[in-house]
């Protein structure tokens, strides 16, 4: 190594604003198919919605779930199997042993999926074309790498936890289909997210609750090191909002995986519930940012130091969730109704009381960030940004 | 007046140290460090030595008091200062899958200061390989690495938490004539180590740690010049006793001469070296 290897900006290296742009524009052109084709009824044929499901689920499940800490062996293990591109025949190869292991990586989803899509089209011919649509995909990523790499890694730089390891995260996580269902709008049968002008009740205040008690263990930040926290550019008092946003992405990320999975596996079952996306989505969003500006003020506040009488606490909140859900259930077959005390409604006052506490939060997250403890959190964080498998 | 590179006023942090208890790792610190001078940072372990560093570059937050590095606030250090002040945490604590040149790189990337040619070179006398990931380094070359991050932006400020620890004779001689390279630099250290012979050949300054609380800070020129160790069969109750302890039959007393009525005789006691000087403070 030389001097002359320095030659380069002076500037953390940041493709954090280009990964929101293509993550931006591939929600936007998934979105725009789905709304420009139209349902069922006005003529879109089924294979359109499988197809649109198998990549969009493919896409978010690959790029999401295999940057993640608990994927290191999966993707050491598709890394051993991608050597560096050398000629079509190697290259196809390649292509060919990419595909079976993302195959591999995401197989109980995807085989849903496909047999879903393989039946739309005619069994072996509908998948051997989605094979060949993966293909293609992986054949662009291939000779996209360069780019796709910085990308990736940007992407991968954003899911470092604040607290301990990936491993216990997935728990928290599969409350989130339950909390989704049972929290659901009681102007509507099916059990979808109160939408705009609906009744908002208790369950609305549960689900808020619920999700904060999800987006705890979930906080993230990837300038924890301490090496990165002294450094020029670094600001203590930017840090609250920095956790906050970068959780904020990283929850909506997966609640997009979560839906995607649900809703293919819904679709998988015979439901076409696609068209809500949107709705959904919107429900469901400011509810996601409330939720993880509240868990960025609560761990801040409790400090590195109280990370013990925390966890407790968030145990103690989970297990009387659960047992009182189980007990309304229990008690009522009708235990739909037993929430059901319509108090507010989800409209402009709704919005603006949102607003509102969203605004006030924000100053107390960033004071309980600016006097939180960083010394055990700066111990965790040993890793930059980390590799994403592809590199080499 | 003196300009001060660090100062830290009734700086007191606890720990959790139960459910409902806490300890006190650090009480009523108070100490300026002047522009230019080099401290030593001296107490058994546990003493609060890297609490007390940590509290300083901002990491670990008081409970009362503050400190200020350069005249900025630690809890809100300025990028000024934070271009002017290395770091080495007692665990060399680096990116483990990155190799030397890529730990370079990174931190080039974020220190306008830094300096490639000076990284390089002192990479090279401290026999550091750099193409190595630093996870598979010995623990001396990680620190070494350490050592050499924190030094490559040329920093004004250093504060090291026992740098010297893992490295090897030869190293310790190299890094402790780096630090002193630049005769013109007015580079401020607070640098804590348990190699005394080592840090008595250095430093200016000298604070002796234990249990959280300061038991002398001075210029180590005072301190020789006017610390002494007597020995006295009975117990001395004089103001100018810094420590006193018994030892078999008598009790050895640490006196200070410049008290206002500090008696002639103290001048006969013995002359203390700074791992003479610890034993008293800490046996």
């Amino acid at each position: 190594m030389n001097a002359a290897d320095y030659a380069q900006p002076r500037r953390r290296p940041s493709g954090e604003g280009l990964t929101m742009v293509v993550m931006l524009a591939v929600m936007t052109v998934l979105l725009a198919l789905l709304l420009v084709l139209g349902s069922e009824a006005a003529g879109r044929p089924s294979f359109v919605d499988s197809v649109f499901m198998f990549t969009s689920t493919a896409l978010a499940a690959c790029g999401a779930l295999l940057s993640r800490g608990e994927f290191v062996a999966a993707r050491q293990w598709l890394r051993a199997r991608v050597a560096p591109m050398a000629g079509l025949q190697r290259a196809q190869r390649q292509h060919l042993r990419q595909l079976l292991s993302i195959w591999v990586a995401c197989a109980a989803p995807m085989l849903l999926v496909s047999q879903t899509a393989a039946q739309a089209v005619g069994g072996p011919a509908g998948l051997a074309l989605l094979m060949a649509g993966i293909a293609t995909i992986a054949e662009w990523s291939q000779l996209q790498k360069p780019r796709f790499g910085r990308v990736w890694a940007a992407w991968a730089a954003h899911w470092n936890w604040l607290d301990g390891t990936g491993q216990t995260k997935f728990s928290s996580l599969s409350f989130l289909p339950l909390v989704l269902m049972l929290t659901g709008s009681p102007d509507t049968a099916h059990s979808g997210l109160p939408q705009w002008g609906e009744t908002l009740d208790s369950r609305y205040l549960l689900r808020l609750i619920a999700l904060t008690l999800i987006a705890l263990p979930l906080l993230q930040s990837p300038d924890l090191h301490w090496r990165h926290l002294l450094a020029p550019g670094a600001r203590r008092r930017h840090i609250g909002r920095r956790i906050l946003w970068l959780s904020f992405k990283g929850n909506l990320c997966i609640t997009a995986v979560a839906l995607a999975l649900g809703l293919a596996m819904e679709a998988a079952l015979g439901g076409k519930h696609w068209a809500h996306l949107p709705t959904i989505a919107a429900g469901l969003l400011p509810d996601l940012l409330l939720a993880t500006m509240v868990a960025v003020t609560l761990r801040g506040f409790s400090g590195s130091q109280t990370a013990t009488v925390m966890n407790l606490l968030l145990i103690t909140l989970a297990l009387a969730l659960i047992a009182w859900v189980l007990h309304v259930m229990a008690i009522s077959p009708t235990w739909h109704r037993e929430f059901a005390n319509p108090t507010w409604r989800r409209d402009g006052w709704h919005a603006l009381a949102m607003a509102a506490a969203m605004l006030a939060l924000l100053p107390l997250m960033q004071r309980a960030w600016l006097r939180a403890d960083l010394v055990l959190l700066a111990a965790k964080a040993k890793e930059p940004p980390e590799p994403t498998g592809w590199e080499r | 007046m003196t300009a001060i590179a660090a100062q830290v006023q009734n700086l007191t942090l606890t720990v959790r140290a139960g459910l409902l208890e806490r300890r006190t790792v650090l009480d009523r610190i108070n100490f300026a460090l002047p522009e230019g001078a080099v401290m030593g940072l001296v107490g058994r372990n546990g003493a609060g030595k890297s609490s007390l560093l940590r509290c300083l570059v901002g990491l670990a937050v008081p409970q009362r008091g503050e400190s200020h590095l350069l005249g900025s606030r630690s809890l809100n250090l300025s990028d000024d200062v934070r271009e002017r002040l290395g770091y080495v945490a007692q665990t060399p604590d680096l990116f483990g899958r990155l190799n030397g040149s890529e730990h370079l790189r990174e931190m080039a990337a974020v220190y306008r200061h830094f300096d490639d040619r000076r990284a390089l070179l002192l990479a090279l006398k401290l026999n550091l390989p750099l193409d190595l990931r630093a996870d598979k380094l010995s623990l001396g070359d990680q620190q070494k690495l350490s050592v050499v991050l924190a030094l490559a932006h040329r920093p004004d400020l250093l504060i090291l938490d026992e740098p010297v620890a893992s490295l090897d004779p030869l190293a310790r001689r190299d890094f402790m004539r780096e630090l002193f390279a630049d005769a013109d630099a007015q580079r401020s250290v607070l640098i804590s180590s348990h190699l005394l012979s080592d840090l008595e050949r250095v430093v200016t300054h000298v604070m002796f740690l234990r249990e959280g609380r300061i038991q002398l800070v001075d210029s180590w020129d005072a301190l020789m010049e006017n610390l002494r160790l007597i020995v006295r069969a009975e117990v001395l109750t004089h103001a100018g006793v810094v420590h006193s302890r018994r030892v078999n039959a008598g009790f050895h007393a640490l006196v200070d001469l410049r008290a206002a009525d500090a008696p002639a005789d103290w001048q006969r006691g013995q002359v203390l070296r700074m791992d003479d000087l610890f034993e008293e403070l800490n046996a």
